[in-house]
Formats: structure tokens, sequence, C-alpha cells
């Protein structure tokens, strides 16, 4: 049997774009971190993000965050995987919806959309 | 510790249009033209068109003694835009044989014998002073 020639040969690199890398092919390995050119404060008695470097779409706007999502903009001031994140929500939340895990991906999903949330 | 009960995460993103308004402190000299010379009376520019006419109202007037600018800086004249002419001071009151002089005037109380004040155009008579008070 003789080998294939092409099998032989190097990737090249559009090709190996193509393949997830391997150190971050596993979802729920994936770490998400809190974009830094947002802090967050207390206004009146409410969560606001500040912008405080480059504020993209959210130039002069305000925006407002109830409890649990203050709660997980805390969270990922350090970077965390999903699953560390719905972990800590369990030890602070009670569940009686079964909405949390979805809700937690959801968040993660729309902050990491619009720039709030950088993957590590 | 009693736990909170899980709520879906909320994040409301109100815009708002930045109001770009800015008032500025000015250092304005009060002299009327002519090296502060004497004048008669005191007449807004009512009507907006740089010209001294029957349609402009009579500010002030003391035709007995006359009038003329305090000669000092008052500092702390809040304005939106520098000051600019806006009225005019003469000795007589018909616009059509009497000399008017342009002027920038305003109204403060600055403890003089009228709050009427006066400024003859020209750069070296006002300045923004941000550190006015």
């Amino acid at each position: 049997m003789e080998r294939d020639k092409q099998s032989s040969q190097p990737l090249s690199d559009s090709e190996l774009q193509k393949h997830p890398l391997s150190h971050e092919s596993e979802p729920g390995k994936r770490r998400f971190k809190a974009n830094p050119d947002f802090i967050l404060r207390e206004i009146a008695g409410e969560a606001v993000l500040i912008p405080v470097g480059e504020a993209g779409i959210f130039e002069n706007s305000l925006i407002s965050l109830n409890d649990t999502c203050s709660f997980l903009w805390k969270l990922f001031q350090t970077p965390r995987t999903a699953e560390d994140v719905i972990a800590r929500a369990k030890e602070e939340y009670e569940d009686p919806e079964g909405e949390m895990e979805q809700g937690i991906y959801s968040f993660i999903e729309d902050y990491v959309k619009y720039g709030l949330l950088k993957e590590e | 510790m009693e736990r909170k009960v899980w709520e879906k995460p909320v994040t409301v993103v109100q815009k708002f249009v930045p109001n770009e308004y800015v008032a500025a402190c000015y250092k304005i000299k009060c002299t009327t033209p002519q090296h502060n010379a004497t004048f008669y009376y005191l007449y807004d520019d009512s009507n907006h068109n740089g010209t001294w006419d029957d349609g402009d109202r009579l500010l002030y007037s003391n035709g007995w003694g006359g009038f003329s600018g305090c000669n000092r800086w008052h500092k702390g004249v809040i304005r939106d835009n520098p000051p600019e002419e806006n009225g005019f001071v003469t000795r007589g009151r018909n616009p059509k044989w009497d000399k008017a002089y342009s002027v920038f005037w305003w109204n403060e109380r600055l403890g003089a014998d009228s709050d009427y004040h006066v400024m003859t155009p020209g750069n070296e008579n006002y300045e923004s002073n941000p550190n006015a008070s």
C-alpha cells in the first residue's frame, strides 16, 4: 500500500482555521471575563454599568442591571466558565422555576454579542 | 443565610442625547464708546437689524446728566455666547438725525447707579474667564 501523497502534506493556515483549537474545543471550558471598559456602580440604589473606555454601541447610554445581572457581572470580574458561575449562582439563589442555567447561558451569549463580556 | 430567589437577568439600556449647552463666565469691561464718553439714552436693538430705528426699545435714559460706563471690569458674567452688539447708546432720541453707537448691554446688579451696563465692542473689552466667580 502506498501512502496518499496529499495526507503527508502539512495543513495550510487557512485549513487550520477550519478546525477548532483543542484547548478551546470544549464549550464547558470556555472562560469569560467582564470587559474592563465598563465598571459597575450603584447610583440611587440602582446597579449601573458605566463606560470608562471604548463604549462602542453603548456611547451615551445608561446600562441598568437587575440584581441577578449585577451578581453575574461581579462574578465575571475574574475569568470564569459558565459552569463555575452556575455553581456560584446556585449557592446564592434558589431556582424554583428551573430557569437559572438557561438564564446564565443567555446572559453570557448576549453579553459576548454586545462586547460586555470577552472570551479569555 | 437564606438564599434569594433567582430572577431572570435583565439589562436595560437607555440612550440619551447629550446636551451640548455650555455657559461660560466672562469678564467684561463696562465702558461706553469714545473712551467712556457721556451718553443720554440706551436702546435695545429689539428688531435685531443692527440699526438704530423706531423699532428699538428705550431701556434707560438720563437726560439730565447723562451716563457713562463704570469703566471697570466686571467678573463672573455668565453667558451662553461671547458678548456681541445688541443695542445702542445715543445722545438724542431721533434715529433720523441723532448718531447711535453700537454696544453690548446687559443687566446686572453690581452696585452702580443703574443695573444696566454696556461694553464697547472690541475684543479687548471682554475675556472668557473660567475662574471668575
